[in-house]
């Protein structure tokens, strides 16, 4: 086989619990995006601009959907003669169970898939962070360094850096110390999970990693930390622009509604950089005479009768008559009835809101439904529920079925 | 499983003014997000089809374009697919091939290849959905030699049906006459251009017709044949589109606003595929005010736009006003135009303040490509 510079590997293995119920049965990546994406279409998307055509993702967590959704690779134009997107879940070997236990023990344990193309390089990228990043460009600053790896680093506000990896470099951009989630922060760059490694070096450091009893097998914990004390040179690449990883509730609803934002605070209609996803096969969304429609994103499939004002309506939604709906993220095939009012809402796929249902009013202390998962007065919606004709839900509520359970309690 | 092969023959010589200078009526783009052609690729697609062979004759670069290797349809296969005939690839054709007979006998080293025993011969320009497994099982319950599909048009007037091919037919769905184009038809039923028939008999037919020098496939071998050959007639109960002129092109667009046929043609269990463009979600600003409208992906709508056709990748800018129109794709159309009765082909840009107004029998076209 032809010898390939570089393979991609997304870690997209990842329960997203914090996610609550919208990755009870799907991964985090597979969770649906921006009215018609999932959050995988990202690192599938910049791979193929970015000309990295052999990209394996490590599945792990309920992985049916994503398997599915990859398929072949086509949408992403990665269903290549030579190389193209492999669907990687952990595996059963003669001596062990290989699950994946951490990170660093993904990638281990495929190896022998990497090897098979030989490559020069290895990029590692997580598969639940909304961006668009040309990785040639690092690629190039990579080379240009010499350094055995290159971490992408971003700016992040001081206040929040605690919650990052975070790099102190010197002026040429080499990295000097890396603290994982440091209680004092030393500087404001933080790691975006995106990692450029020279295969060679780092086969030696994961099966060294790998013999360590003490090791969680976490590129952020112990790999990045090892190759600093053994001096390899290691190089931070400084990324601007939009990156947002999406593993809370409120985060999730946040980045939908920058892309909604008027400018867009993250754009995704660049015809130099279009979002590759797998398309629904539905006809253009109608919208009727007694419709309302203002600052929204609305998409393929969808029928709307009421009143939209700043949401993302993903495709196959049916908005009825007299249903108002603010601030919110639908889901596919969601129905929304007459005269439901929804504010502030996370609606899971296939959910039927009942008539005259409302849907994020004031809270109230004894809310059956309230969840530490759901803060800033979002509420949460299972998929494929039904919720009654009427309901009340408060703010800060996640519902795994209604009437029976949700919140934290259940 | 079906025992068919399609077979979709290029309408060249509609004429649809400006709409149809660079690209044959089939490539039309439709209801959105469409090129004509793609209904009924989809409803053979949808009824099991796996072997298409579409006979072009001119200007059919913006058809090639649209459907590439088949792959949206699900026909870039091992077996069968999408074959693309292009003209002057029959026997003996020295120049553009000239009637309906010289189109299917261009494509007959792909029905001779096939395997199916029946093939489906029909036209690119109509809308509808319908599930040509229904007429095959028609075609062998009444041990028929050629099957017709026609629906019963029941407000057309005598001067819509002078521009169709109107079917008689008998208790037994037997077709007793045919009239192309009648001045005084005597039904209803309006012939839907589509054929179902034995491969091996219109194989045979077309080398006999060929060798007597007939060209027209509706009046040589179908209406002299009427007592010889058992022709029965299908009715198709559903929403039919026909599209033969910009009136027709008009009224097919706008159709797709009633809620009963967009339910019918975008059927879910037989969905109408398409090329993928890749767009985002349309956006809408914040003095956007949409009434009646079908939209499709890519659109960034801040104006007022009223019972109209949006397609892929348009821009509506704020204090426009744009009712009854048809706005293909990637078009421009900046602050403060009003628009009524236009129909803008690809790529149309209207500068501030435009004003454009047609009337509902005569829209007024925008070719692709101008700034208005």
């Amino acid at each position: 086989m032809a010898r390939i510079e570089c393979v991609a590997m997304i870690l997209a293995g990842g329960q997203g619990s914090r996610l609550g119920v919208l990755t009870n049965e799907v991964a985090k990546p597979a969770v649906p995006f921006g009215g018609k994406y999932r959050i995988i279409d990202f690192p599938l998307t910049n791979c193929s601009h970015s000309g990295i055509s052999t990209v394996g993702v490590l599945t792990q967590y309920q992985p049916l959907d994503l398997n599915t959704y990859i398929g072949n690779g086509g949408p992403w134009d990665l269903d290549r003669n030579n190389g193209g997107v492999y669907v990687l879940p952990p595996y059963v070997s003669m001596s062990e169970n290989k699950w994946y236990k951490g990170t660093a023990n993904a990638i281990y344990h495929n190896i022998q898939f990497i090897e098979k193309f030989n490559p020069k390089y290895v990029l590692v990228l997580s598969g639940d962070h909304i961006y668009k990043m040309d990785y040639r460009k690092m690629i190039d600053f990579h080379k240009e360094k010499e350094a055995t790896a290159t971490i992408a680093v971003m700016s992040v506000p001081w206040e929040e850096a605690s919650r990052f990896g975070i790099m102190d470099a010197d002026e040429d951009g080499k990295i000097i110390e890396f603290h994982e989630k440091p209680e004092n922060p030393i500087s404001n760059q933080a790691s975006m999970g995106i990692y450029i490694f020279d295969w060679e070096n780092l086969k030696i450091v994961l099966e060294e990693d790998e013999k360590d009893e003490n090791s969680s097998k976490d590129f952020g914990k112990d790999i990045i930390p090892k190759m600093l004390s053994n001096k390899m040179p290691m190089y931070a690449y400084r990324f601007q622009g939009y990156w947002k990883d999406v593993g809370t509730v409120h985060s999730l609803w946040e980045a939908n509604m920058d892309i909604i934002a008027d400018p867009p605070l993250f754009n995704l209609n660049d015809s130099n950089w279009r979002i590759y996803s797998r398309n629904p096969i539905k006809p253009p969304h109608y919208i009727s005479n007694d419709a309302v429609i203002t600052n929204s994103c609305v998409t393929e499939g969808c029928n709307i009768f009421g009143d939209v004002d700043h949401c993302v309506i993903s495709d196959g939604v049916t908005i009825e008559k007299g249903a108002k709906v603010r601030d919110s993220v639908i889901f596919p095939n969601v129905h929304i009835s007459s005269d439901a009012v929804l504010e502030k809402v996370v609606v899971g796929e296939g959910t039927v809101i009942g008539k005259g249902a409302e849907i994020g009013l004031e809270s109230k202390d004894d809310n059956p439904y309230a969840s530490h998962l759901c803060t800033n007065d979002i509420v949460l919606i299972n998929g494929n529920i039904k919720i009654p004709d009427g309901a009340k839900i408060y703010k800060n509520s996640m519902v795994r079925t209604f009437d029976i359970g949700g919140g934290d309690r259940t | 499983m079906t025992n068919m092969i399609g077979l979709i023959l290029s309408e060249s010589y509609l004429q649809l003014n400006g709409l149809t200078d660079k690209r044959s009526v089939e490539a039309l783009p439709i209801a959105g997000r469409y090129r004509l052609v793609d209904f009924m690729l989809s409803n053979m697609v949808n009824s099991d089809i796996t072997s298409v062979g579409i006979v072009t004759k001119t200007k059919y670069s913006s058809l090639m374009d649209h459907l590439g290797s088949g792959k949206e349809w699900d026909l870039n296969r091992k077996n069968g697919g999408l074959h693309i005939i292009p003209p002057y690839s029959g026997r003996g054709i020295q120049g553009l091939s000239e009637g309906t007979i010289d189109l299917i006998a261009s494509a007959s080293s792909f029905i001779r290849r096939s395997k199916e025993d029946h093939i489906i011969l029909s036209k690119g320009n109509i809308v509808a959905n319908i599930d040509l497994k229904e007429v095959e099982k028609f075609h062998e319950e009444n041990s028929a030699d050629i099957t017709l599909v026609y629906y019963e048009s029941k407000e057309a007037t005598n001067r819509d049906l002078g521009d169709h091919i109107v079917l008689e037919v008998d208790d037994n769905c037997r077709v007793r006459g045919i009239e192309i184009r009648p001045i005084r038809p005597k039904s209803r039923n309006v012939f839907m251009n589509m054929v179902l028939m034995g491969t091996g008999l219109l194989q045979y037919s077309i080398d006999e017709a060929y060798a007597r020098g007939d060209r027209d496939f509706i009046r040589d071998l179908l209406i002299k044949n009427l007592s010889n050959l058992k022709i029965c007639a299908y009715k198709f109960e559903g929403y039919v589109g026909f599209v033969h002129s910009v009136c027709t092109y008009y009224s097919a667009n706008v159709d797709m606003l009633k809620e009963d046929v967009r339910r019918e043609i975008f059927n879910s269990s037989r969905p109408i595929y398409t090329k993928i463009k890749d767009q985002v979600p349309a956006r809408y600003g914040s003095e956007a005010s949409v009434h009646n409208c079908l939209i499709a992906d890519g659109c960034i709508i801040q104006g007022d736009v009223r019972d109209s056709i949006i397609f892929r990748g348009v821009n509506i800018g704020k204090n426009t006003k744009v009712s009854n129109c048809i706005i293909m794709q990637d078009s421009v159309i900046e602050a403060g135009c009003e628009l009524k009765h236009v129909i803008l082909d690809k790529e149309v840009t209207v500068r501030d303040g435009g004003r454009l107004i047609g009337d509902l029998t005569h829209p007024m076209i925008i070719d692709k490509g101008e700034v208005v």
